[in-house]
This record gives structure tokens, sequence and C-alpha cells, in this order.
């Protein structure tokens, strides 16, 4: 009996250890409070050539023309987008906060997180649905405007004179991006474990390491005039670049495929340097950019267009010359931005005369007043 | 699993109720034999929970199995135990089956003629009590996690099929249930997990936060099962 009993209870506490545990074990679905911290500060000087400033020969003055360089952002978006079992998002809440750091509330689970600044006056941030990606882009420059935007008119009749096949498509006119910075984290998970958190001053801190990049690049323009002899007293219609990419894909930092011209001014500074042009644009870069940020040289794979630089010199005689210059190739090397310099030979594109009734170059702002007496368009390159 | 669980159970209650009995019913098995049946037990399962429906889960088992003793110097009180076990976890649609309730219950027949073998036969009137864990889901949205206790009182017939020890045992109780339990939802993400259903502090969660409360039928059986006897002795 004694020996049964034994068997009995044996077997009793081995049923009652095995294969008795109720499932599914469960977790809290609960919203974390965390303090996210981007870790890494912008870096704006790496961005562009290491040796810009030594190329850049314009006397940029600041306090009129503004900041030549990137400014830090003011305010933060975070779009935390919860993965499903194929990694494919499947949830997307929003979150926006000063600085680069705030508090947020996200679930436990894996989540990718998208972080960029909202504090641009100008970029437009759009998406298919709640949870594709997010885009940035610019506005087009309505049809109205168009028709008295001094760079419009200059890209209008640089292109309806031009026999270049590439650029012979209807590309928009779009306002110039500003400072644009994006970090995207994929799989990240958060978990209900307070040890995988950083405890700083009685807070919970979940610490983002990665690097906020710009997605907005910064190109610094500067026109040589050779042989200039105060001809050529600045460029008061204006420029603008063509064949940018019309906006980023902020998840996968692939530019857009479509292009657009973005127009800029520029400036003569006669006290520094009367035969420099200086400007400074900023845009989304090259079309179709895989990865801007790419070191095995083939960012600009993609990039079949076509980009000129588009300027409406003004000359000491009241009239004006609109030129086209084609930059692509420098461009095309220049992924994040940097100093494209042009060199131009004032002979070859002279002022004309100006007509006696002109009123002394006064411009004209509509395409449809502007007639033959705008002169001709330049092509160099 | 369930034949582990029966032999638990069976074993458990022979701890308790040891086989041996020194008592026996004498009758005539032959010319020069008599023979002793003592019946010590019976063991028996609910047909309708072995082979069940369950709404938006389907048809499923619970496997059951009760085991019934009988006192050797009682006149009408048996007693006994049920346990229901079932285990089932479906990971890919998210359902799960799992119960664990042990009944213990006590019954008072109600028997014509003081037959030692026919004394726990016939109608009788029972009062149970009982103990459950259970973690159920019927799909990615709907789980439930928690434990039971109940308490209830019923009726029952049990039927010798012929002069064999098998017999059918049929019976219905009504009481009171009381579940505290968790809702739980799977969450379908990449971690797999599957959530309670609450959002807010962790720290000021509790468990079982939500409360189930039945009041009227607790159990239904029509079970089917065999008397078992004490050992044959020769006299």
């Amino acid at each position: 009996m004694r020996g049964w009993r034994l068997i009995s209870a044996l077997w009793l506490i081995l049923a009652a250890t095995c294969s008795c545990q109720i499932d599914p074990p469960l977790h809290f679905r609960k919203a974390v409070d965390a303090e996210i911290v981007l870790s890494t500060k912008v870096q704006v000087e790496f961005m562009w050539q290491v040796n810009w400033e030594a190329i850049w020969d314009f006397a940029w003055v600041e306090e009129s023309l503004g900041p030549l360089s990137y400014k830090d952002p003011k305010s933060m978006r975070l779009h935390v987008y919860t993965q499903g079992l194929d990694g494919e998002p499947i949830s997307h809440q929003t979150h926006n906060f000063m600085g680069q750091e705030g508090s947020v509330r996200v679930f436990v689970g894996t989540h990718n997180f998208l972080f960029h600044n909202n504090d641009s006056h100008v970029i437009l941030f759009e998406s298919e649905d709640d949870l594709a990606p997010i885009q940035a882009t610019t506005r087009i420059i309505s049809p109205g405007l168009r028709e008295s935007a001094i760079i419009q008119t200059i890209a209008q009749k640089s292109k309806a004179e031009s026999n270049d096949d590439i650029y012979t498509g209807e590309e928009h006119v779009a306002y110039a991006p500003d400072e644009l910075f994006s970090l995207f984290d994929w799989g990240h998970v958060i978990t209900d474990d307070l040890s995988t958190y950083e405890y700083i001053d009685g807070r919970y801190v979940l610490r983002i390491k990665g690097e906020l990049l710009p997605s907005t690049f910064i190109y610094l323009i500067q026109v040589r005039l050779h042989n200039n002899k105060g001809r050529v007293v600045g460029c008061g219609g204006g420029a603008a670049i063509t064949g940018v990419a019309a906006g980023v894909n902020l998840v996968t930092r692939q530019t857009w495929d479509q292009t657009v011209s973005i127009p800029f001014d520029m400036y003569i500074n006669k006290e520094e340097d009367p035969d420099l042009l200086g400007g400074r644009v900023m845009s989304f870069g090259l079309k179709g950019c895989r990865n801007p940020y790419g070191t095995g040289g083939n960012e600009k794979e993609a990039d079949d267009a076509r980009h000129y630089l588009v300027l409406s010199l003004s000359y000491d005689n009241g009239g004006y010359k609109n030129v086209r210059i084609d930059i692509t190739d420098q461009f095309q090397d220049l992924p994040t931005g940097g100093v494209i310099t042009v060199d131009l030979d004032v002979n070859d594109f002279p002022p004309d005369d100006v007509p006696p009734d002109s009123g002394g170059g006064g411009f004209q702002a509509l395409i449809g007043e502007w007639g033959e007496q705008t002169g001709s368009t330049t092509i160099i390159n | 699993m369930f034949l582990q669980t029966l032999i638990s159970a069976f074993l458990a209650l022979q701890l308790v109720f040891p086989l041996a009995g020194e008592d026996s019913v004498s009758v005539r098995a032959g010319v020069d034999t008599t023979r002793t049946r003592t019946p010590v037990m019976a063991i028996s399962t609910n047909i309708p929970y072995d082979i069940t429906w369950i709404p938006e889960y389907g048809i499923t088992s619970i496997p059951s199995f009760t085991a019934e003793f009988y006192p050797r110097n009682a006149k009408h009180f048996t007693f006994g135990a049920d346990v229901e076990w079932p285990m089932w976890k479906h990971w890919d649609t998210h359902r799960f089956m799992q119960i664990n309730n042990i009944t213990l219950w006590t019954r008072r027949y109600f028997p014509k003629r003081e037959d030692q073998e026919q004394r726990f036969k016939g109608l009788y009137l029972l009062a149970n009590a009982n103990v459950a864990r259970y973690g159920i889901g019927l799909n990615s949205n709907k789980g439930w996690l928690g434990e039971a206790l109940g308490a209830s009182l019923g009726i029952g017939h049990k039927w010798l099929l012929g002069k064999s020890r098998w017999f059918i045992d049929v019976g219905l109780a009504l009481g009171v249930e009381y579940a505290p339990y968790d809702a739980f939802f799977y969450g379908g993400d990449a971690t797999g997990w599957y959530y309670y259903d609450y959002i807010g502090d962790p720290e000021e969660f509790q468990l079982r936060n939500k409360r189930f409360f039945w009041v009227g039928p607790t159990r239904v059986y029509i079970s089917i099962g065999a008397d078992l006897f004490n050992h044959k002795k020769k006299r």
C-alpha cells in the first residue's frame, strides 16, 4: 500500500508540474510613457563637401541675406508605426514635441519610428493613407502666380527655345523647401521591462540612436563673371535650378522621380567682388536618388534629368538677358548639396541695345508683355 | 494529456479512499463457490462534454472524468469528483480551450431496497462545489483567462444497464459561479504577443480586474460509466 501511494503521489507531482500551463502568456499592451530622446545632434557642416568653405568665394552677408547653413530644428514630429507580423505597419500614431526630445506614449511591441522636424513653413507632408510612408514636398506655384513669376518666365522661355529632348516635359515650378531633417528607425522593440530604459533623473528614457540627417540639401551657387567690366550689375530677374526632385520619401529617403524647377535669388556684392554672383537654394536633390548619403558612387544612377541654372542677368544699361547653363555634372556629383561654381564670359552674351521706349529697362512682369525686347536666352555648355 | 489527467485523478482519489475494503457482499457465483462483489467506486465520462460544440469556437472536446465513491458503511450518501481538463491550444488560429476544473460533490440516493448492490442507483440529489482555472480564446480578438469558483445543487438519476456493471448517469445542477478574469487579444504585431485588454499604467493594473457572475445551470451531464469492484475473494 505504501508503494502504491508513493507512486500515486509522484504521478500527481509530475502531472502538476508538467503540461499544465494555461496559455497564452499575456503582456501589457500598455502605453509606455517614455522619454524619447534623439541622441544625435544635427551635424550640418559634414553634410557638405569638406572643402566647401575653401571653394565658396562669395561674400555672403548673413545679416541681410539670411543664414547660409542649416539651422537646428526647433520642434519635431514623431510618427510611430506599429509593425505587424510581416513587418508591415498596422497602426500609426503621431506625436509632436519641442526640441529633439519629448514624452510620448507608445504601446508595447515592435515599432518603426520616423522623426522629422515640423517647423518648416513651406514643406507639405502627405501620405497615401495612414500607414503609407510620409512624403515631403512643396507646393507648386499656382498658374496665376506663374504668369507673373520671374523665374517661371525664364524657365519657360528656356524650355521653349531648347532643343533638348530631355527637357521637354511639363516641369512645374515649386517653392523651394526649407530645412528638413529626418530619421527613420526600423524595428525598435518597446517592452514593459524597465531595465531596457535608461533611468535619468527619475525618468525612464528611451534613447533613439541615429543620425538626424537633412532631407533637403543646400546648394551654394556662385557664378564667376569674366570680362565683365561692370556690364552685369546683378541678377535682378532671379534664378532657378531645374530638374530637381519634387519631393522625398522620408522612410526610404528616396527622392521622387517627378522633377520641378526651384526659383531662388542670386546676389552680387559690389563691395567685395563685383564680378561674382552668389546664391543659395535648397532642394530635395537628385531625382530618384535611393540614398543621398550613399558612398557607392551610384547615387545619381536614376537621375536622368538635365539640370540647368537659369539666370536673368541685369546689365548696367538697364537691359537684361536670360541665360541657361547646364550644371548637370556638378549637380549630380553633389547628392547632399554643396558648392556649384560656374564661369561665364560676359563677352559671350553682351547686353543688347535697350529700345528707347523701354523706359530704361523696367521689368515687365507678365510673360505676354515681354515680347522680343527681353533679349535672348543664351545656353552655355 | 487526457490519459495523464485520467490516471492522475484516479490515483488521487485512491490516496484518500483506498480501494481495498474489508467488508463485502456475498453472492452466489457457482455451485461450490461463493464470491464477494463489493462495488467501491464508479467512473464515468460526460458524453456532451467529450464531444461538444462551442459557439465561435467550433467542435471540440472537453475531456471529462468522474469518479464516485461508495462508502462501505453508507446507505444513502456517496461522494465524488469531476475533472474536466481540456488543454487545446491552436496558436495558428488563436483559439484556446484550456479548462482545469475540479468539482467535488456528494449525492444522496433514495434506494427502494436496502440492497447493497442497488443502494446507489436511481434518483438522487447532489450538492457540489468546484474550482477552475481557464484560458479560452475564440479568435484573435476574444479571449479570457482567469479562475472560477462555484457551488450548486442538482438532481440526477442513475440507471444500471441490465446486469452489467455499466450505467448511465443523467443529471442537472443549478447554482452560482464566480469567475474573475482578464480579457486578452492577439496583438497581431511582430512580437507575436497576446495582450491584456488594458491600456494604462501597468502599476495600476489589477490582475483579474473583470468579474463574471453566473446564476443558473452550472452542470448538465449524460454520463456513461462503470462500477469498479473490490477484489474478489473466495470463502
